[in-house]
């Protein structure tokens, strides 16, 4: 919840049939009005009410920032543990339990700034986790500041001049680090977005989505995306879907004539962390 | 009665070993014992040295200031630690390898042990060697839970590390001082 | 079976400090160990490394120390016993991390193998620096339990007490060794294992709408595991008994309040301590860790000089043992606090103190000779 934000009630106008994922009593959330976090967090319900995952087997797991909220407004069991450490949990509780189906939900500077580190081994590792990362190119719980994955140029509360670094290309960096499913959408592609959760929870080994959000308050306001339309119109007019687009081309610049490439960008099968446990297990002599 | 032994020599030498198997040895008879393994920061042929300490009462500080007894299977181990030897303390080298004896001990014995751990075709079992001839020197533990506690430690081994603790206890002899 | 496939046998060892510890984490039932590599506490990893999949047990090496604990503590978020190990420097990277442990209520031990600080230090020789960090180092209240052993045995014991200890409270337990008990060979007995108390943390199994994860009824709320179906909420926010964040001050008052009186009103229990000749000692001396066993030496030759000396061995230092300390510092005239530090465990000592407290410190990176403690001994008589 940016400095800036408002928080409102929403009214919730009728029952979801989705109403058992979330919990209600929650609300108000304390997200901005046009933020894209509902939108993910509706889509992830949507996926589990569709997986054949039973719901007592999906654990969500977030760090710290408005997107981290998310999973104190899942009905599931639910970890938010500290800034930059959700996929560290995530392993730890994968690691010991591999029928649960684990999913980190966070945002760009937690999992990819700060936790930058455990995010490369993890996908290293071929954990078998699900890590949904919100981009929205900001630090929106702190203020706005700017962060690794913040446009060259772009402005924010620590960028009056434009962001003075390239930004991470999300899905090529997973890609290289071999990662079996790496996709990217938007908030505007909803019934994708779903599509692609359900997706990551049917894969072997780490899968990655890059979720782009609106941060109208937060990042919009400092760079000419004030409100949700903004976004839906840069959504719109600027995205790309390629499922074998060149990853090399996949960054994001946010400049007029430089799209965001959306996609399933990389499905492939091969061994996870279990596998080569499995194998230590063997040559260890517990397992014949 | 506690008895304060040195082992000292360079990394290789199986100075930690000799010491960790004397301790186990004395444990096994009933005796007490702590071993403090030390070494210096290089990978290999920096210096090392075992601490031993055996006792017949529960020991109480573990580690070595003034050892009574040192082991001395290199000539930098003797540089390094002979001074610490307390005085009227006794003397154990590698005959061929430490030439120049700093230090004042009672008794000096001395065994060639690399030499012959050579001649078994393994230099390794230099420190098994030392071991045989430490017991004929000094005793302290009994000489077959000692050898016992070797053979257990190298399984895969038992000939050669016998021939070697016995090669030991054969050649080792008092020094005039 | 080969033998290797089971918990080391009831018996009697020679076997080195660290090495005791990582066997003592598997009978205690240690289901996962995560760690980095750091002199002078590796041969805690990489016996764990070898044993742990012998039992089906998981041992991961993870990318520094703030994912080994973290992912500790995921591990036991899915209720099994998890545990790392380290020295300094990775100390320094975990206090975010025990203050999560201590807020969501995850059991997890922690064994901190000291070493010559500050900053790297030197890996190779022991300190005791870590005395108060280990008691204040992550940011806001909470208290945990912090045990340090003197010996290998010590070192086996303790840590299987840690775990009890986190698994009964729900807390972070630490283990504070030192490089020279952590390095050193000792007898170990092994007991046989109807003879080791082995505790696991509570679990719920009652009706799910009326589970609540952070009830205040009792100090320790009882535990349910991902997976368990009560679809729990951890959050390292301040929560109600929910588990859900919360800004009221009275809840926070409640939490906080649990959180350090489980430990505060249980202290005695928590309190493991020795006293040698301290009944009629003009001097007393407070000590733990390697220094116990100098100062041991020191107490007897002294008495055989004698003098009027006596000592106290903390084996628990946080919750500070402060009943034996105050009851010594009644009957001597001076107190000695012996620590290879510059003065840390000297303040809880002064707190609680009737009399002069003074330290010997021994701040070089070796344990003090026991003559060393005798002259500090000498100058206090
Ligand atoms: C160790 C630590 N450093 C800093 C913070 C402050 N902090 C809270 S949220 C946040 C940024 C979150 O950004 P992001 O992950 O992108 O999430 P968003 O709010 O944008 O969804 C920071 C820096 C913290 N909680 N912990
Ligand atoms: S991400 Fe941006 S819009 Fe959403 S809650 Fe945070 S600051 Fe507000
Ligand atoms: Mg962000």
């Amino acid at each position: 919840m940016s400095q800036k934000g408002l928080v409102i009630k929403e009214k919730i106008v009728s029952e979801s049939p989705r109403d058992h994922l979330i919990r209600k009593e929650r609300f108000p959330h304390i997200w901005c009005p046009g933020c894209g976090l509902g939108t993910v967090l509706k889509c992830y319900v949507e996926a589990i009410a569709a997986s054949s995952i039973p719901e007592d087997k999906h654990v969500v797991i977030s760090g710290i920032g408005c997107t981290g909220r998310i999973a104190g407004y899942v009905r599931l069991d639910s970890y938010h543990v500290t800034h930059g450490r959700p996929i560290a949990f995530a392993e730890g509780m994968k690691i010991v339990r591999p029928d649960l189906e684990v999913t980190v939900i966070s945002g760009d500077g937690d999992l990819v700034t700060i936790g930058g580190n455990h995010f490369i081994h993890a996908i290293r590792r071929n954990v078998d986790i699900n890590v949904f990362l919100v981009n929205n190119f900001i630090y929106g719980m702190t203020g706005n500041q700017m962060g690794s994955t913040t446009p060259l140029g772009a402005k924010s509360s620590t960028s009056p001049y434009g962001c003075p670094e390239p930004p991470f290309n999300l899905p090529l960096l997973a890609a290289a680090l071999g990662a079996p499913f790496v996709a990217r959408w938007t908030t505007l592609h909803t019934r994708q977005l779903a599509e692609a959760m359900k997706k990551a929870f049917q894969v072997k080994g780490f899968a990655l989505i890059e979720i782009i959000s609106p941060c109208p308050v937060g990042f919009g306001s400092y760079n000419e995306l004030r409100e949700g339309k903004d976004y839906i119109k840069l959504f719109l007019e600027n995205c790309i879907v390629d499922h074998s687009a060149d990853l090399n081309k996949a960054a994001i610049s946010l400049r007029p004539g430089e799209p965001i490439i959306l996609g399933n960008f990389i499905q492939r099968e091969m061994p996870s962390y279990h596998d080569f446990e499995l194998e230590v297990f063997k040559k260890a002599g517990w397992l014949k | 009665m506690r008895w304060d032994i040195r082992w000292a020599g360079f990394g290789g030498q199986g100075v930690i070993r000799a010491g960790e198997i004397l301790g186990r040895a004395a444990v096994k008879q009933g005796l007490d014992s702590a071993m403090r393994p030390m070494y210096g920061p290089e990978k290999t042929g920096g210096w090392s040295r075992a601490d031993v300490v055996i006792s017949d009462e529960q020991i109480i500080f573990p580690l070595i200031v003034n050892p009574d007894i040192l082991v001395a299977m290199s000539q930098d181990g003797m540089n390094r630690d002979g001074s610490s030897l307390k005085k009227d303390g006794l003397l154990l080298i590698d005959g061929e390898l430490v030439k120049d004896v700093k230090c004042y001990p009672k008794k000096i014995y001395s065994v060639e042990a690399t030499k012959i751990a050579d001649s078994l075709g393994r230099r390794i079992v230099a420190n098994i060697v030392m071991l045989g001839a430490f017991s004929k020197a000094f005793g302290i533990v009994s000489e077959d839970i000692l050898l016992q506690t070797i053979i257990e430690t190298f399984p895969k081994a038992v000939e050669l590390n016998k021939t070697a603790f016995k090669l030991g206890k054969e050649n080792v002899r008092e020094v005039e001082i | 079976m080969s033998s290797e496939l089971r918990l080391l046998k009831p018996g009697t060892y020679f076997m080195m400090g660290n090495i005791a510890c990582a066997e003592a984490a598997l009978i205690a039932g240690c289901e996962f160990y995560a760690g980095y590599p750091i002199t002078p506490s590796n041969e805690i990893a990489e016996h764990m490394s070898r044993r742990m999949p012998q039992l089906g047990r998981h041992f991961i090496q993870m990318e520094d120390e703030i994912g080994s604990i973290v992912a500790v503590l995921g591990a036991s978020a899915a209720g099994v016993k998890a545990m790392t190990a380290t020295s300094g420097p990775g100390f320094s990277l975990m206090m975010e991390t025990i203050g999560l442990s201590a807020m969501l209520e995850l059991p997890c031990v922690i064994i901190d193998v000291q070493r010559a600080g500050p900053s790297t230090g030197i890996p190779t020789f022991v300190g005791q620096g870590d005395v108060m960090q280990a008691r204040w180092g992550s940011h806001g209240d909470y208290e945990l339990v912090v045990y340090a052993p003197s010996a290998v045995q010590e070192f086996f014991d303790l840590t299987i007490e840690a775990f009890n200890t986190s698994e009964w409270l729900r807390i972070p337990v630490v283990v504070l060794s030192d490089e020279v008990v952590g390095h050193m060979y000792g007898r170990l007995v092994v007991p046989e294992y109807d003879k080791i108390k082995i505790v696991n943390r509570k679990r719920y199994n009652g009706p799910k709408d009326q589970y609540l994860p952070y009830s205040c009824e009792a100090l320790v709320p009882p535990f349910v595991a991902a997976g368990d179906g009560y679809r729990i909420h951890m959050t390292g926010l301040t929560h109600d008994e929910r588990g859900y964040p919360s800004l009221e001050i009275e809840d926070s008052h409640k939490l906080i309040d649990r959180l350090v009186m489980k430990v505060r009103k249980n202290s005695k229990h928590l309190w493991k301590y020795e006293t040698l000749y301290a009944d009629d000692a003009d001097v007393v001396v407070v000590t733990f860790g390697i220094t116990a066993r100098s100062t041991e030496e020191a107490v007897k030759r002294a008495r055989a000089e004698g003098l009027k000396v006596g000592m106290i061995k903390l084996l628990t230092l946080w919750p500070f043992p402060e009943d034996p300390v105050k009851i010594a510092s009644q009957y001597a005239r001076r107190l000695l606090v012996a620590e290879i530090n510059m003065g840390q465990l000297i303040h809880p000592v002064r707190e609680v103190a009737e009399c002069p407290v003074a330290g010997i410190n021994y701040p070089v990176g070796y344990a003090p000779p026991p003559e060393y403690i005798l002259d500090g001994i000498r100058a206090a008589v």
